[in-house]
């Protein structure tokens, strides 16, 4: 279950990054430059705090 | 900007540094052992990820294709953060195998086939060398780049730098990686070196961001709001452009595939990988180094756009923006960076593929050619050499092709093949049925298909070779193009050929693997082992066929408790049975499966043979049959697929089985044997410990006793040494006192019996004198008549008289004194009889004894012989016998006395008695003191029983008592020591 849940995760977040590729979105520079970072540093913090818990639960 | 040999010492004092770095992480001091168990460390260790692709080739790939670039970075974060678990499998699995490489731990996987291993190190081979090209190509051209206006004595050099560069990694991987033979050593000093340059070149190109955007231009919003103005502008296009999408997800899914099948990121983030645990850090501090990494691409991407002519190459925008700008410090840096990325993903790239080809191209060679075996012995030299050709390889590559390449192009070459490890790799650990065969023909089919669609088209378009076959296809058959196979063709040739190769290797894997599958085809144990490390899924599938719960228990339940009732009352078997079931767990359930019923089986066996012996108990048990055919054959498959699992023949098995049951045995016995002896061992501990308690306290007790003893005898040790002091003290006052008594009483009775002879000589001569003068006057005067001198004659001569007796008997107390004074008058001591020394004593009184009658018995032994004084023993019987005549029978007309001379061992002892009137009891007290009489008025003078006391007590160191029992007269018993003495005998000697 809990590998299903993964690769369903990985698949809405590489949506979730390549949708404007996916439907040819002309963006803003900036906007191009920034998103990607902005969902990335939110991934990279859940991700801090995953293995907080883990390492709390071990 | 830099002279030639400048930048050359720059790159050599990095290198030295680098060796520092790497020594200091391998020595024992203890910030390097805390180093080499950081997570951190390993997090940094793995961004060997970020070549100089990342560190050059990003801006230069957004300035051509705007955001595309950041998909790998995105592929590669998530699949670390969402992937840990697999990487944690791979970790578990490279531990139980001791995998050198990803390419020996897929071999592994596929029962160790060397085949394949061979395959992958040639396609591994294949693959990284043009990747290693590509940091050379960054390395020679930054370095180019760097000292341009040098000048052109050192343009052979320049020429040659590659040739340099790649010296200087031969001789970095050998020192850093390649000491020791053992590769599944780990290399920690090269891990902190690695780690340290990876925190260096993102330094480095933060600084290069930092400076561009708020040196260069006034912030990176500043750079974005000048291409927002320029976009019309064709080259400013791509800043807005979204990218292609099987651009996009290719690279998306290189960016995965990177991460898990790279060679040096398996090495790194495998074989290095110290503990699992890094992984969990390593999830969240990896993605955040790319993250940083990468957050200044786009405004450098810009930057380079406004500031850089059109025709430059925008690969190096990150070290030709400083150096546009004149900035040596930062130039110099991102060169380092840069030459950081390069050298670490070199030193690594080179290293695991020297192992790989060393030990699956190498080493089976060696032991196929004969004459080559020698080589067995020098393995170690032989890694080196690999390394030496794998990087001059690349260095070729670089010369020949990679010129006319971007280095994003090279890079995603190598990445697409190392992609061709991904099915044998993840099905390997995934799907039991994954065969070596499916494996081998799927690389295969993988590489050619690579080969054909993507390196054989760059090898065209560098010129390399000169063929019409992208435009016209292979053969002259469009649908043969090598970009566009099958008439597909993609916007991104890497898509194109991620894409076909991919699809051909996993369709011929699948499907081989599963023909291979179905006919037994190499299918072997090691597959069922790979993937039950990590996880039990896989045999817990096989057991569940196995296993089915669809066994009626009541069924069985009836057959043995018929069994059981055989031996046993009905209620006693059903007891026993529920007994049984309950042990097992198998109360309450309605279905069983095999195994359970076989420990049914086992467990009433057991209790039977407690009743009937196991002999009796198997043979009713196996009467029942219990087991239907269907059942047998159920337990057979159950454990054939066990002992297939084991990778052991039956024979091992049973081996094995017999050898642990014995050892069992063995172990039980020593068990209770043990347990017996230490149960002994314990009650003598325990008993011990109470004796030793009891003992303890006993000691305590008596030192405590013996402390209060001591202090109590200390105390009255040290009173009656003070009370002795006082007694010696009272006592020597005492007898100072009393001789002062006895003196002033001695002195009193000398006065006092002096006086009175004195006196009445005095009264007599001055009465002589008055007649006297009388005379003499009635001489003168002619008066004196005849008759008064007649008269004065008679008085005269009577006066005289008078005068005689009183100087006499002053004289005679003289002598007294003198003797009671003891003295003996010089009487030296003699060898004596006592017998006739006693008779002459006798013989003086013989006439005063007759007269007054009194009769004297001497009863002594005449051999009595004494060495003493004969005068002073005479003296005390004359003594004796004096005052018994003038005091004992002073009233009476006889007596008798009685002298016993005795002798024992110690003492002379004389025994006087007399029969006289005897001394009252309070005289008797006195009798020894000087001057104390009873008959002084008639001339007695109290100083015969003083001189006869000191006469025994201090001439003959003896002892006298006296008593007087009434009426019995007086006694007297004197005890001479025998040391003053001998008895004359044969025995005696005399002194």
């Amino acid at each position: 279950m809990r590998r299903v849940a993964r690769y369903v995760v990985l698949t809405l977040i590489v949506l979730l990054y390549s949708w404007p590729a996916i439907v040819g979105l002309v963006m803003q520079p900036w906007l191009m430059w920034l998103y990607p970072f902005i969902i990335w540093g939110g991934i990279i913090i859940s991700a801090t705090m995953n293995s907080r818990i883990e390492k709390e639960s071990r | 900007m830099l002279s030639f040999y400048t930048a050359f010492s720059l790159l050599i004092g990095y290198g030295i540094l680098l060796y520092l770095l790497a020594s200091w992480g391998e020595s024992n001091s203890g910030l390097a052992n805390k180093a080499r168990g950081s997570s951190v460390i390993y997090s940094l260790s793995l961004a060997v990820y970020c070549t100089s692709w990342t560190f050059y080739g990003s801006v230069g790939q957004a300035s051509q294709t705007g955001m595309q670039y950041i998909a790998l970075y995105l592929g590669s974060s998530l699949a670390f953060i969402l992937f840990t678990p697999l990487f944690k499998r791979m970790v578990k699995i490279k531990q139980y195998y001791h995998s050198t490489s990803i390419v020996d731990f897929i071999s592994t996987r596929y029962n160790h086939s060397q085949v394949l291993a061979a395959l992958l190190s040639l396609l591994c081979l294949l693959g990284i060398t043009p990747y290693i090209s590509i940091q050379l190509k960054s390395i020679t051209t930054t370095f180019a780049l760097l000292v341009e206006d040098a000048g052109t004595e050192s343009s052979y050099f320049l020429y040659h730098f590659d040739f340099i560069v790649v010296c200087m990694m031969i001789l970095f991987t050998i020192v850093f990686g390649v000491r020791h033979l053992d590769p599944t050593e780990r290399h920690p000093g090269m891990m902190i070196a690695l780690a340290i340059e990876s925190l260096f070149k993102l330094i480095a190109f933060l600084v290069a961001g930092i400076f561009v955007c708020f040196f260069i231009f006034d912030s990176p919003f500043d750079i974005v709001s000048l291409v927002d103005q320029q976009l019309s502008q064709p080259r400013f296009a791509v800043f807005e452009t979204p990218p292609s999408i099987s651009g996009w997800f290719a690279s998306m899914f290189l960016g995965i595939i990177g991460v898990i099948a790279l060679p040096r990121q398996f090495h790194v983030g495998i074989v290095e990988c110290q503990s699992e645990r890094h992984l969990d850090s390593a999830k969240w501090q990896f993605p955040l180094y790319l993250l940083l990494i990468n957050i200044f691409v786009t405004p450098l991407a810009m930057a380079g756009t406004l500031q850089l002519p059109e025709n430059y190459n925008v690969d190096f925008t990150v070290i030709l923006l400083p150096i546009l700008e004149g900035n040596a410090v930062v130039t110099m840096l991102v060169f380092l960076g840069g030459f950081a990325a390069s050298t670490c993903m070199v030193m690594v790239s080179s290293m695991t593929l020297s192992t790989m080809t060393t030990n699956h191209l190498v080493v089976p060679l060696i032991e196929a050619i004969a004459p080559l075996r020698f080589l067995r012995r020098y393995l170690l030299y032989v890694r080196w050499c690999a390394v030496a050709l794998i990087l001059f390889f690349g260095m070729y590559y670089h010369r020949a092709v990679s010129e006319s390449e971007y280095i994003v192009q090279i890079g995603s070459i190598s990445f697409v093949a190392i992609a061709q490890l991904l099915p044998a790799l993840i099905g390997g650990m995934t799907w039991i049925k994954g065969s070596k065969q499916g494996a081998i023909v799927g690389v295969c089919i993988g590489m050619i298909v690579w080969l054909y669609t993507l390196l054989l088209p760059s090898f065209i378009q560098s010129g390399w070779i000169i063929s019409p076959m992208l435009s016209e296809g292979l053969f002259g058959q469009n649908w043969l193009k090598p970009e566009a196979l099958f008439g597909l063709s993609f916007s991104s040739n890497i898509a194109h050929s991620l894409f076909w190769s991919l699809l051909f290797n996993i369709v011929s894997y699948v499907l081989i693997s599963e023909y291979c599958f179905r006919k037994q085809l190499g299918f072997t144990s090691i597959a069922r082992e790979f993937l039950s490390i990590g996880t039990n899924r896989a045999l817990t599938k096989e057991s569940k066929v196995a296993d089915a719960k669809d066994i009626l228990l009541a069924d069985k339940k009836a057959m043995l408790l018929v069994l059981l009732s055989k031996y046993l009352s009905t209620s006693k078997a059903e007891k026993k049975l529920g007994q049984c079931l309950s042990k097992l767990g198998l109360q309450d359930e309605t279905y069983i499966n095999i195994v359970e019923l076989t420990s049914l089986r086992a467990k009433l066996t057991n209790a039977l043979a407690g009743i009937i012996g196991m002999a009796g108990a198997n043979k009713a048990m196996n009467a029942i049959s219990l087991f239907t055919g269907d059942e047998q054959q159920r337990l057979t498959h159950y454990y054939s697929t066990l002992l297939a699992s084991t990778t052991l023949s039956p024979e091992a098995l049973l081996q094995k089985v017999d050898f642990y049951q014995e050892r069992q045995a063995i172990l039980e016995s020593h068990a209770q044997l043990q347990e017996k002896t230490i149960a002994a061992l314990q009650l003598e501990k325990e008993a011990a410990l109470t004796a030793k308690q009891a003992l303890d306290s006993m000691n305590t007790e008596l030192e405590k006793r013996v402390e209060e003893r001591t202090r109590e005898l200390t105390t009255t040790n040290l009173e009656l040494t003070k009370a002795m002091e006082t007694l010696k003290s009272t006592q020597l006052k005492l007898i100072e006192a009393e001789k002062m008594a006895s003196l002033g009483q001695l002195v009193a009775g000398v006065a006092h019996e002096i006086n009175t002879p004195i006196g009445v000589i005095v009264t007599a001569i001055s009465t002589l004198q008055g007649k006297l003068k009388s005379i003499e006057e009635q001489y003168e005067q002619g008066q004196l008549s005849k008759q008064e001198l007649a008269q004065f004659i008679a008085q005269a001569e009577m006066i005289c008289e008078l005068t005689m007796s009183n100087v006499n008997r002053a004289s005679d107390l003289i002598t007294d004194f003198k003797r009671a004074a003891v003295g003996q008058d010089g009487e030296q001591k003699s060898l004596f009889f006592i017998k006739p020394n006693f008779e002459r004593v006798l013989l003086t009184f013989q006439s005063k004894l007759e007269e007054m009658k009194v009769v004297i018995s001497l009863d002594c032994d005449d051999q009595i012989e004494l060495f003493s004084y004969p005068e002073t023993l005479s003296q005390v019987l004359n003594q004796l016998i004096t005052n018994s005549i003038t005091h004992g029978f002073k009233n009476q007309s006889s007596g008798n006395v009685y002298v016993n001379v005795l002798c024992d061992q110690d003492f002379l002892i004389i025994k006087y008695s007399d029969d006289g009137q005897g001394v009252s009891e309070q005289e008797i007290g006195k009798i020894f003191e000087p001057f104390y009489t009873t008959n002084r008025n008639a001339g007695g003078k109290g100083l015969g029983a003083h001189i006869l006391y000191n006469l025994v007590t201090q001439v003959l160191k003896g002892q006298i008592e006296v008593n007087s029992p009434v009426g019995k007269g007086l006694a007297y018993t004197i005890c001479i020591p025998l040391t003053e003495c001998v008895y004359h005998d044969a025995s005696w000697e005399s002194p």
